[in-house]
């Protein structure tokens, strides 16, 4: 092998090994209402909606609690949607699939929010009623 | 003279912070630290880049504010409080 070629080799390689590294980081999600009242919550992170709703990163749904998530960090930030749902019986009635359906279905506003990777591990979220909600 | 300087030799800053209506309840990094204006916090940066400032109260609209120890220095040497006012709903 002549030696520019063994060196290409061996630079994706190294490249190779350097992407199979993808750093990850676990946060915990929570979100509440103005009135400092848990609130029955999506979380969506990157826009993945569809998987949000398949991996049920609900929070909040059955009583007050957090929603651990391991997030690797394929960019220098990642986007994390906390959209609102309504619950009856410990069930959510309806699994939005954009932010405008969850802001119109449940009376609250939805929030968007960048996470880097040194960000603090918890992250709570206040969420407003939508304007002419009660 | 203001509370605002930054903690003896750590990676914590204390710093007043002030909140419109007074009443509200502030949360720093998704913990509720206590409610009310006028009271000293302390930012640690000693685990994350940046640290998150949060303010809620029932008939306003809550309001988050970031900072980094950059930011949180330039207020120190500015000899500014933290503020955040919210509006109303």
């Amino acid at each position: 092998m002549r030696p520019i070629r063994r060196l290409l080799c061996l630079s994706t390689l190294c490249a190779m090994t350097a992407c199979g590294s993808i750093p990850t980081k676990a946060f915990e999600f929570d979100a509440i209402d103005t009135a400092e009242q848990p609130r029955p919550c999506l979380v969506v992170v990157n826009d993945d909606w569809v998987g949000a709703a398949e991996k049920n990163q609900f929070v909040n749904v059955d009583g007050d609690d957090a929603l651990r998530l391991e997030i690797p960090f394929t960019a220098a930030e990642i986007e994390v949607t906390i959209a609102p749902v309504l619950v009856e019986s410990g069930k959510v009635t309806r699994v939005p699939k954009t932010r405008k359906e969850a802001r119109d279905y449940s009376g609250f506003m939805d929030d968007t929010r960048r996470l880097r990777l040194l960000d603090p591990m918890r992250q709570l979220f206040i969420l407003a009623r939508k304007s002419g909600s009660s | 003279m203001p509370l605002a300087f930054a903690a003896c030799g750590g990676a914590g800053y204390v710093r007043v912070m002030s909140v419109n209506p007074p009443d509200a309840s502030v949360y720093i990094n998704g913990v509720r630290v206590g409610q009310g204006s006028g009271r000293p916090y302390t930012f640690d940066f000693s685990t994350t880049e940046r640290i998150y400032v949060q303010a809620t109260h029932p008939d306003y609209q809550p309001e988050i504010e970031w900072f980094t120890k950059e930011s949180i220095q330039q207020m120190i040497d500015a000899n500014l409080d933290v503020k955040i006012t919210l509006r109303p709903r």
